[in-house]
């Protein structure tokens, strides 16, 4: 009824009136169509399942600004305790003790491995240090979750693999990027698109701005596609699986700092589809992954940020789970997993990147960048 | 891995496409009877799909069946990927120290003699394992009526059995081959059979191609099999009609109702619940993990048999529809079938 009346109205108008008029209600239909295929695509919440649970206690080891986003997802967690924290000694170690509630602080490695009660080991410190804090914390053979990179080279994650293989225990490296609510949903909508045939990954640096900044290291810029790339490089494998050959060109210009160095392959993965990556350094941000189904595409830009376009070619945006936002992206059903898998006494299941499997992409970096640290070319 | 000599009895699912998803709903409405163990698929969109189901059960999810077997008890596994992987996901658990029940859904390969390699594997290793193919309409009331109805022998022997269904031809069409050699229960000796131009692309990848035909199949016995899976067959004719010495059965297309006529009458079986392909589903898995379960699960061989068939019309079509003689010649047992 009153959809004739509209249009009768409208109809009415002078033309520069009733244009703008049926561009705007064209305007309102198309978003609300947009939002009505929005609902329809898949979404669930990661949220603890209810009842009592066993308290899981946690050697905390770090206390920068990432370590923060970690603990604050353990201090949301139920009946997870955070035993104590091992820091530098620096005030901020103290003013994050402080605000998680946290009586027992350690700069110690030694004494804090040997004398803290500990069910599991969390190990969020700088890059560098990554490694030889998780190599111990590996020896007293309980589960650690320790930040990426677990190691600059296959070399340094072997290392960390026969670690955990000696003490009967595991490394899950934080590879949150897998754990990305817009990331499952977009891939639970694809799946009913056809088989995913390949993928192109963008992945370029400012390594430029960043050396100039002096944000991080030397360290760090000389390592950057192990430190930094790697979770573009590790979900790319991690959703089309193992690679089965490479094809790569790397200019990574050493001499000049790495200044707009132009690294890119094709690689053929192990269940037969395809993927391109070009990580041109010193081009625009962000990151950028297409997913390409035989019916259905998934686009990505930041990886945050992702949409799903069907086979009309309409581009639907993918819905978030709140706890993306209410937490650092990811690191909520990241740790819950991993919390969920040591009270259950069980080596967590994929997502989780276990130390071998975080061995796999480091081997596809050093092949994709060629060579791994920028140091080994100059 | 452990194994439980009761219900709930420990499944895991290898393939969480479509069909997958459809086969642990079922199983979810029956928690006394199965506990979802594991699942497992290569890829990490289809568990995606999987986890929007699903999540709040927890299951642990494996892109390696072996790595599966290894880290959870499992009783009984479901093999709902496509064709070409059925033969060697069964090779890689066998090989892997699996030695419980395996329900491989149908056609057990896409090609004659990777499947017969299995069933090499099996009996040379002396597997102790139970395994079968998920032909499950034999473990519906309807076609198991018509079956015992044939082995009575109350009706005779049969003449002709003639199927007629819009469909692809390895897909639901296998299952009426299957349903046609076990309720005839002779061996087929000739095929002919004509293929349509056309396979429509489906979820399952442009890389399948399994259009609609029409076949016939002589057995050993004299009895006639008859089927038309092309898009204009005559609606009238649609459903399962056999043609016994004295007495007829029909079973209607929608699968409730057979009516069976007789010497002695008119016999009437009716299923109407709308889930009954999905009973039937898990009426077969049942009987894979409990032989005294009651339903007569397709053994390997006859999965074999009715692959051969299919691949007969293929290779009849390619003649033209020329007759082709059963067993089929080595090359053509070698050759893989673009089936899902």
């Amino acid at each position: 009824m009153i959809k004739p009346l509209l249009r009768t109205g409208i109809r009415v108008l002078p033309g520069p009136i009733r244009r703008p008029v049926q561009d705007y209600i064209r305007y309102v239909s198309k978003r609300r169509s947009l939002e009505r295929m929005q609902n329809a695509l898949p979404y669930w919440e990661r949220r603890e399942q209810p009842g009592e649970k066993p308290l899981v206690r946690v050697g905390f080891i770090g206390a920068g600004n990432y370590a923060r986003h970690h603990l604050k997802v353990l201090n949301a967690l139920n009946n997870v305790s955070i035993a104590a924290i091992l820091t530098t000694g620096s005030p901020r170690g103290r003013a994050v003790a402080e605000e998680y509630g946290v009586s027992n602080l350690y700069t110690d490695r030694d004494a804090f491995l040997s004398e803290v009660d500990v069910d599991c080991y969390v190990v969020v410190v700088s890059a560098w240090a990554i490694k030889p804090v998780a190599m111990d914390c590996l020896a007293t053979g309980k589960p650690v979750l320790l930040e990426k990179p677990a190691g600059v080279s296959p070399e340094d994650t072997a290392e960390l693999v026969e670690q955990a293989e000696k003490y009967n225990t595991y490394g899950m490296v934080c590879m949150n990027r897998r754990f990305y609510s817009v990331i499952e949903h977009g891939l639970a909508t694809l799946a009913t698109y056809g088989p995913i045939r390949g993928a192109i990954l963008e992945m370029p640096e400012r390594i430029t701005d960043e050396r100039q900044s002096r944000r991080l290291t030397e360290w760090d810029y000389d390592h950057f596609a192990f430190r930094n790339s790697v979770h573009g490089i590790d979900l790319l494998r991690y959703i089309l699986g193992d690679v089965k050959e490479v094809h790569s060109i790397a200019r990574p210009n050493v001499a000049f700092d790495n200044a707009a160095a132009s690294f890119g392959g094709v690689i053929e993965h192990e269940g037969g589809a395809m993927s391109a990556v070009l990580a041109l350094w010193d081009t625009q941000l962000p990151w950028r992954l297409t997913l390409i189904a035989e019916n259905g595409r998934l686009r990505y830009g930041p990886f945050e940020r992702g949409w799903f376009i069907n086979e009309k070619g309409v581009e639907i945006p993918i819905r978030a789970d709140e706890i993306d936002t209410a937490f650092r992206a990811g690191v909520y059903a990241q740790d819950l997993h991993f919390i969920e898998s040591v009270r259950h006494h069980k080596q967590p299941t994929l997502p989780a990147c276990l130390l071998p499997d975080a061995l796999k992409t480091n081997i596809l970096i050093e092949r994709l960048y060629g060579g791994g640290s920028m140091e080994r070319w100059r | 891995m452990t194994q439980s000599a009761q219900p709930p009895y420990n499944v895991c699912l290898i393939g969480l496409g479509r069909h997958g998803l459809k086969q642990l709903h079922r199983l979810a409405e029956n928690p006394a009877q199965w506990r979802l163990a594991a699942v497992v698929d290569r890829s990490v969109a289809a568990y995606a799909r999987f986890q929007y189901h699903f999540h709040s059960l927890r299951v642990p999810f494996y892109r390696d069946a072996v790595e599966a077997i290894r880290s959870e008890p499992i009783d009984v596994i479901i093999i709902s990927t496509t064709a070409p992987s059925h033969v060697p996901i069964a090779e890689s658990l066998i090989r892997g120290g699996y030695e419980g029940g395996l329900l491989i859904e149908k056609p057990i390969s896409d090609s004659i003699a990777r499947a017969e390699d299995l069933q090499h594997l099996i009996e040379e290793a002396a597997w102790p394992g139970r395994v079968a193919v998920d032909f499950n309409r034999r473990c519906s009331e309807l076609y198991r009526r018509v079956k015992s109805v044939h082995k009575s022998g109350e009706c005779g022997a049969i003449i002709r059995l003639e199927f007629n269904r819009p469909c692809k031809l390895s897909m639901v069409g296998m299952h009426f081959i299957d349903l046609a050699n076990w309720i005839i229960g002779s061996r087929p000796i000739e095929v002919s059979g004509r293929l349509d131009m056309t396979s429509i692309v489906d979820h399952r990848g442009a890389v399948f191609y399994d259009p609609p035909g029409w076949l016939q199949v002589r057995y050993a016995s004299g009895a006639i099999f008859e089927m038309n899976t092309m898009p204009d067959a005559p609606p009238e004719s649609l459903g399962m009609t056999v043609w016994f010495e004295q007495g007829k059965a029909r079973i209607n297309n929608d699968e409730s109702l057979a009516v069976i006529e007789t010497p002695a009458g008119e016999d009437r079986v009716e299923v109407t619940d709308e889930n009954r392909r999905y009973r039937w589903i898990e009426s077969a898995l049942a009987s894979v993990v409990e032989a005294s379960a009651g339903c007569e699960i397709c053994p390997l061989p006859e999965a074999i048999l009715a692959l051969e068939v299919v691949a007969a019309v293929h290779h009849s079509n390619s003649m033209d529809g020329a007759i082709a003689t059963l067993p089929l010649p080595q090359e053509v047992r070698n050759r893989r079938l673009r089936i899902a």
